[in-house]
């Protein structure tokens, strides 16, 4: 068997799963440099649960308050999180993701698995009909394992790359999320009563507003703890 | 397969007043400033511009008044400072020691040994501005060139400094 025909199977079979995520986080690059938009060395991406909470909870006191721009980001950013979390997930089974989605492309398996089913389909199997399915369900086996391994380590290398860069566009635009939600919330009367009980005359943000979540959280529960992260990358 | 949003020239106008207001604008402005001057402090000399970019952290610009004190002895603070204008007097135990003039590094020791003030440094000139930042740690591990670099200009620093004493021992 020829490892080049395998290695060029998979190889066109993984870029064409990966071509549409490839093709969002080269769209995103573009969109990034083209405006200079700012890559904040922070990891913004522990804070999307906080902005997220804190956007739908802002939301249900004023829908005024949110602009079209701030609506596309949240838009955005939550799409390019669910594509993160469903890419980090599928690293979670690859045996289970190969049989799902590409066991059943391959020609050569294609091939195999018809064969098997041709003599199977027969209304009489004789013994050497039944050691030829066994033969080639053995060859199937070999081959199947062969093709997972040249998928393993090829799908493995390109996901790490599309995860990484995914993370790092998120974390630009979650950037940009903070700032957008703070800039409209300080503008909205509705949600300057809920801020109140802060008491400063600054314009609220994330640090503010985590330092006050945090005097009047319980300490020690889930929340506390999440937000204590939180309020240390708003240092 | 998600569905990509697409922005117009109102959404990117947001953005870039955003980027304007931001935090890191503001630093990457003063950052900018360092780097003008970079060979003119002789503690970061000759560093790579990346790499001395994420090696600095709390890049400010600072102006005091007369008699104000810059450094406290034995204070643990991390800041290294360039004098940009004006004059300072060092005190040891309330003792005059040396005078520090514009184009002058100070506090780069206790900074980098993370020891405490050995002097007190104290603004001697109606006004002194000084530009102050400090290493950050974390980054500075990876980045080892510069690291040496730095290193090896806190050497030539504290070499000439022994140097001007001999001298001074001498002609008294």
């Amino acid at each position: 068997m020829n490892i080049d025909i395998l290695t060029n199977d998979i190889l066109a079979l993984n870029d064409s799963f990966f071509d549409g995520a490839f093709d969002i986080v080269d769209s995103n690059y573009d969109f990034i440099d083209e405006n200079a938009l700012v890559q904040p060395k922070e990891n913004y991406l522990l804070t999307f649960d906080f902005l997220n909470t804190s956007m739908n909870h802002f939301t249900n006191l004023d829908f005024n308050f949110v602009n079209k721009t701030l609506k596309k980001v949240h838009r955005d950013v939550n799409n390019l999180y669910k594509l993160h979390l469903s890419h980090q997930d599928y690293l979670s089974d690859l045996e289970k993701l190969f049989e799902k989605s590409f066991e059943k492309k391959i020609d050569l398996l294609i091939q195999m698995r018809s064969e098997i089913s041709h003599i199977q389909n027969n209304d009489f199997i004789d013994a050497y009909d039944k050691e030829t399915i066994e033969i080639i369900t053995q060859q199937y086996k070999q081959l199947k394992t062969l093709y997972f391994n040249l998928f393993k380590d090829d799908f493995l290398y390109q996901s790490n790359n599309l995860i990484c860069s995914i993370k790092s566009i998120l974390n630009t635009k979650l950037f940009y999320f903070d700032q957008l939600l703070w800039m409209q919330a300080n503008k909205s009367d509705l949600l300057k009563r809920l801020f109140k009980p802060i008491n400063t005359n600054e314009d609220i943000n994330s640090k503010i507003y985590i330092k006050h979540r945090l005097s009047i959280d319980l300490p020690y529960t889930d929340e506390y703890r999440y937000l204590t992260k939180c309020l240390r990358i708003y240092k | 397969m998600i569905q990509q949003v697409e922005y117009d020239i109102d959404d990117i106008e947001a953005f870039l007043e955003v980027h304007e207001n931001s935090e890191f604008n503001r630093d990457s402005k003063t950052l900018e400033k360092l780097l003008s001057v970079q060979n003119k402090i002789s503690l970061i000399a000759n560093i790579d511009e990346y790499e001395l970019k994420a090696m600095i952290e709390k890049l400010q610009f600072v102006k005091y008044n007369f008699k104000d004190f810059i450094i406290k002895e034995g204070d643990i603070s991390q800041e290294i400072f360039f004098i940009l204008s004006g004059e300072c007097h060092v005190f040891v135990e309330s003792k005059q020691v040396g005078v520090l003039k514009s184009g002058t590094t100070f506090g780069e020791g206790a900074a980098i040994f993370n020891t405490k003030r050995n002097a007190s440094v104290v603004c001697a000139s109606k006004e002194v501005t000084v530009l102050s930042f400090c290493i950050n740690s974390e980054n500075a591990e990876f980045c080892s060139s510069a690291m040496a670099t730095l290193y090896k200009n806190l050497a030539l620093q504290i070499n000439t400094k022994l140097e001007k004493m001999n001298m001074d021992i001498i002609k008294k």
